[in-house]
């Protein structure tokens, strides 16, 4: 069966910034930036390694703070660009 | 700790630098090149630790800012490769002045790119390069991102980049067009040579399997580059402190060897 999206962003982000977590440990809807203390730095990596795992790019215009608000948000846009 | 000197060179003196002197004669010389803009910043204390230990095992090493950034004169939209390479040479000369019979170079982001381009054109026995910047292309659109995501972490929302008459502000720094320009043609393996010096390529990230564009890089330079994927925090994009133990021993124990 194929991975959820979600569980390869959760995957992702805690390989990306050396959390010292599971991936499993991350609910869809955490609030990102203030659980995991996500700065401009850390959402880089994050950005990056969904253009990299995914395949995609992101144009200016989509970077708002909602967009990358939870793992569910994140997916969401990925989907959306996957379409 | 090793004593260190100030110490201003290139022409005109316009350039500020530091030497970490080694408590004996020292055997080499490594002159260091930071990165680009808050990666200097936040490689800052890095760098100094790695010249400390080069300097702890017999190297006099230099770390200068290049022209138009840090204590050295200029402003900052003075900076641009090609003068940047000139500031290496520069440094070299200074290293080479000193008596030292074999002097490399240390480089990290771009640096190590302008370090790497200084080596094709100029002699250089020995090159570190830690995480090299491999296409100007890709770092310019890079950067742009990470300035979109600060404003949107700002204000709610990415504003777009912005410039004003010549000047692009690449994610709070001023360059010119030509600069930027300058830039965006970086482009590593179309740089390799035959006569690469010894030379170890360090991958810094999270994973252990090293990037296709890295081994591109590798695989272009004869003769082939040593190369080490050392897991560690990207160091130069991170404000707090990281632990880049491993990096300096690997790039320490591939030193003594030149």
């Amino acid at each position: 069966m194929a991975e959820r999206i979600e569980d390869q962003i959760k995957a992702m982000i805690v390989e990306r910034l050396f959390l010292s977590i599971s991936p499993d440990d991350i609910a869809d809807d955490d609030a990102l930036m203030e659980k995991y203390e996500i700065d401009s730095v850390r959402l880089f990596e994050i950005v990056i390694g969904l253009e990299e795992i995914f395949g995609i790019s992101f144009e200016d215009d989509e970077f708002s703070t909602e967009a990358f608000e939870t793992v569910a948000a994140i997916s969401d846009l990925v989907k959306k660009k996957q379409e | 700790m090793n004593p260190r000197q100030i110490i201003r060179f290139g022409p005109d003196h316009a350039l500020h630098g530091t030497l970490h002197l080694p408590e004996a004669a020292p055997t080499k010389g490594l002159v260091i090149c930071a990165p680009f803009g808050e990666e200097a910043k936040c490689a800052y204390r890095p760098l100094y630790e790695m010249a400390d230990l080069a300097a702890a095992k017999g190297a006099t090493a230099l770390r200068f800012d290049y022209f138009g950034t840090g204590n050295s004169k200029g402003r900052f939209e003075d900076f641009a490769p090609s003068r940047a390479r000139d500031d290496i040479r520069a440094a070299m000369a200074y290293a080479r002045g000193q008596g030292l019979k074999k002097v490399g170079i240390l480089g990290l982001g771009l640096g190590a790119t302008l370090a790497f381009e200084t080596a094709a054109e100029s002699e250089v026995d020995f090159l570190v390069m830690w995480q090299p910047m491999v296409s100007g292309e890709e770092f310019y659109r890079l950067n742009i991102k990470r300035q979109l995501l600060r404003q949107m972490l700002t204000h709610g929302k990415a504003k777009g980049a912005r410039s004003q008459g010549d000047i692009i502000d690449l994610d709070g720094y001023p360059l010119r067009k030509q600069t930027v320009e300058q830039l965006k043609a970086l482009s590593l393996p179309g740089r390799a040579q035959a006569n690469t010096p010894p030379t170890l390529i360090v991958q810094i990230s999270f994973t252990s399997n090293m990037a296709a564009d890295l081994r591109a890089l590798a695989d272009a330079c004869r003769p082939k580059p040593d190369t080490e994927c050392i897991v560690c925090e990207p160091f130069w994009k991170r404000i707090g402190f990281v632990d880049c133990s491993a990096v300096y021993d690997a790039t320490s124990n591939w030193l003594d060897r030149q």
